[in-house]
């Protein structure tokens, strides 16, 4: 059996902006290409209230191998988002 | 979808045909406002009524949109001048440009007059005309929740007009994401005039760029470069509103006062309206548009008081100088509920300011009274006025029905010498600061292309106080810091015109740009952006050829529609004869002697005539303008 580690993107809600630069990046990051759509990030603005509301899928989360650092990490200027490493787990 | 393979939408309201063309066949001229300025000067015959069928209404997203260019999904509507009669662009920060970039379109043109009040539906590429009678009457935020509601999506992305564009006030404009607005030129009343009451787009694609890698890695030093700018950090601590608004930081920054009539307010007035207490009282969150590494919005909420649970995104200092100090209100809560009501009924901050401003003074000096205003008394700093009077405007009733014709007009209307206060550039009102004491500033709001506004050649430089070295390497002007000076000036805001075009054709920021710091992305960055995106060859120096290109282009509309010369460019009396009382700044004044003179070279930097301010053959042949040249020649307004 494997062993893969998962990683926990953490965002500081007091800290963003709502600017979704890095829901882009992460989608570029997986597909290539520029989009809002399957990244593994998604964050909402509710203009009504001001509340930001962000989901993180961490099953499609790779760390963003073959980057230098993780996208996200870099295309938050607010630096709102942390990463960490979850213990392994296996695989089955 | 390959970034060139996006499309322009051209919808007729009047036939309710939608026409597809593909962006490319304009690609000369680049994206956003450079295509829009074509297709307006293209569309729209000499002696066009603005509020006719005949105008085009353009929405044009950035040939960047859709990447990571920072801050890139700015969108220009371009359209005639409600005020000038000459050409407009409006400039709205959101993420309406996004979501339209990953519909497919990159261009939205919009003709004729639908019968009865419609929305336009984008979803994904396809276009549908949809009856909005039941919007018609809403507010721009009971807009966008209706259209999101009826089409069951939350994530579909609104610009809107509220009641003032429906009842085509002169300062109409139109509103994107609830807050953000494109404010210039009437733009939200040539909407209502076509019974088009919402535009809404839905994109679920995607943009593929010619060199994703070499991009992105440009784009990780682009990024980087805000994290070290000065006057970021600043943007990034204090917003918008405090880099400049409220006196800035320091309490020393210029501010228009009453119509204008000064430029300085003392820290002790506006101890109550300081940038760290609406952070510390009001603000909820940090906001920016989408991709944006300088975050410069906020989200405000009120917890007590007589506007308590009032929630909206805020404060451009614009929107504060505009609602607060022209019109002498220090009141921080007045203000904010201000800036909730021109957002929902869709008004310009700026000629509505204008338009109010005048009205108080002309109240004081007696020439017109309480029959005229219905019954109101007009007084500076009077809260309660300020709300009333923006209701009254935007539903044309009472005194607003005067007041909604805008300044020049109403100023005609009333006359008895009330012209005299009317402040206006080329009939679009005005409301700025800083005007009398930065002489470079001044000359970019006198000549720009929209008729006022500050988002054409209008330099920072001089607020910024740049050294004559930074000046001298990057402009040729080693004066561009120094407020007072003349010299220099004239070429230093024809520079600027094109160069702004730049982040305009990109969908970019005027925050990205030398406008705030040069350490930040110039016509070099542009062109490397651009290549790597779509894998064109230009240099820095092609693309500010497209930009003089473009700014001719416009120019060439205001002669032809506005029939603007020489002396619509001058200053208005009040800047050369009432100095700054006191301040910093105490004494300040423009000569009209010198701004003859930095006129003069402002003409001889883009090689237009200097006597009449109008281009010349030559210079439009350089520039292979030629359906320029036909058009000017048809009106006797080119100079041989």
């Amino acid at each position: 059996m494997d062993q893969i580690h998962r990683y926990e993107v953490t965002i500081d809600i007091d800290l963003c902006t709502g600017c979704q630069a890095c829901q882009m990046v992460c989608a570029y990051h997986l597909t290539g290409s520029f989009s809002l759509e399957n990244s593994c990030i998604n964050i909402l603005v509710n203009n009504d209230n001001g509340d930001i509301n962000t989901t993180f899928d961490e099953k499609k989360c790779d760390m963003c191998s073959n980057e230098d650092l993780p996208l996200c990490l870099n295309f938050c200027p607010p630096k709102a988002i942390s990463i960490t490493r979850k213990p392994a787990v296996l695989q089955e | 979808m390959k970034i060139l393979d996006g499309k322009v939408a051209w919808i007729d309201l009047s036939s309710k045909q939608v026409k597809m063309e593909d962006t490319s066949i304009y690609q000369q001229y680049v994206g956003g406002r450079g295509i829009g300025s074509y297709i307006v000067f293209q569309e729209v015959p000499k002696g066009t009524d603005p509020l006719s069928e005949a105008n085009v209404l353009t929405f044009n997203t950035g040939l960047l949109t859709g990447t990571l260019a920072p801050a890139s999904a700015r969108l220009s509507i371009c359209t005639k001048n409600v005020s000038s009669q000459g050409y407009t662009f409006a400039s709205s920060g959101s993420f309406f440009g996004l979501e339209l970039k990953l519909a497919g379109i990159d261009h939205v043109i919009v003709k004729g007059k639908a019968s009865t009040p419609v929305y336009i539906f984008i979803n994904d590429g396809k276009i549908e005309i949809r009856e909005a009678d039941h919007l018609w009457g809403k507010d721009t935020w009971k807009t966008e929740c209706s259209i999101r509601n009826e089409l069951g999506d939350p994530q579909i992305r609104v610009g809107s007009i509220g009641q003032a564009g429906e009842n085509l006030v002169n300062m109409a404009c139109i509103i994107f994401d609830r807050n953000r607005a494109a404010g210039w030129g009437g733009c939200g009343a040539v909407m209502g005039s076509k019974n088009l009451k919402a535009i809404a787009v839905r994109g679920t694609g995607s943009i593929d760029i010619d060199s994703p890698k070499e991009f992105m890695d440009f784009m990780t030093d682009i990024w980087k470069r805000f994290d070290n700018s000065q006057t970021v950090k600043l943007f990034r601590k204090y917003a918008n509103y405090g880099t400049s608004g409220g006196g800035g930081v320091l309490g020393t920054t210029p501010q228009s006062v009453r119509n204008m009539n000064d430029e300085y307010l003392p820290p002790e007035k506006t101890v109550n309206i300081h940038p760290q207490i609406f952070k510390e009282k009001y603000e909820k969150r940090r906001l920016g548009c989408f991709g944006c590494p300088i975050y410069c919005s906020a989200f405000y909420e009120i917890h007590e008081g007589k506007y308590k649970g009032l929630k909206l995104e805020a404060l451009k200092t614009n929107v504060y100088r505009a609602l607060g100090s022209n019109l002498d209100i220090t009141d921080r809560e007045t203000i904010l509920k201000a800036n909730d009501l021109i957002d929902r009924y869709g008004m310009n901050c700026d000629s509505l300011s204008a338009v109010i401003a005048w009205a108080i003074e002309i109240f004081e000096k007696g020439i017109i009274d309480k029959e005229t205003t219905q019954g109101l008394e007009l007084r500076w700093g009077d809260s309660d006025l300020l709300i009333e009077l923006i209701t009254q405007i935007a539903n044309r009733n009472g005194f607003g029905k005067i007041l909604a014709d805008g300044v020049y007009k109403a100023s005609l209307k009333i006359g008895k010498g009330s012209e005299r206060y009317a402040m206006h550039i080329k009939k679009h009102g005005m409301c700025e600061q800083a005007v009398r004491m930065n002489k470079g500033w001044a000359l970019g709001l006198m000549t720009a292309s929209i008729a006022g506004g500050h988002l054409c050649g209008a330099p920072n430089t001089e607020q910024r106080m740049m050294s004559r070295t930074e000046g001298e390497n990057y402009f040729g002007v080693a004066t561009a810091g120094d407020g007072n000076a003349y010299a220099g000036k004239g070429k230093l805001v024809s520079w600027f015109e094109k160069y702004k075009i730049l982040a305009d054709l990109t969908g970019l920021c005027s925050f990205t740009t030398y406008w705030i710091d040069t350490g930040l992305v110039g016509p070099a960055d542009f062109a490397h952006m651009i290549n790597l995106a779509t894998g064109w060859t230009l240099s820095g120096e092609d693309l500010l050829q497209i930009g003089e290109r473009i700014y001719n282009i416009e120019k060439a509309f205001n002669t032809i529609h506005g029939g603007f010369g020489r002396s619509d460019d001058m200053p208005h009396q009040k800047l050369t004869n009432i100095p700054v009382r006191s301040g910093p700044f105490k004494g300040s004044v423009i000569d009209p002697e010198k701004w003859e003179g930095m006129l003069d070279e402002y003409y001889e930097s883009h090689g237009w005539d200097v006597t009449t301010g109008l281009q010349t053959r030559n210079c439009l042949e350089k520039l292979k303008l030629y359906e320029v040249i036909e058009r000017l020649e048809d009106t006797e307004k080119l100079i041989d």
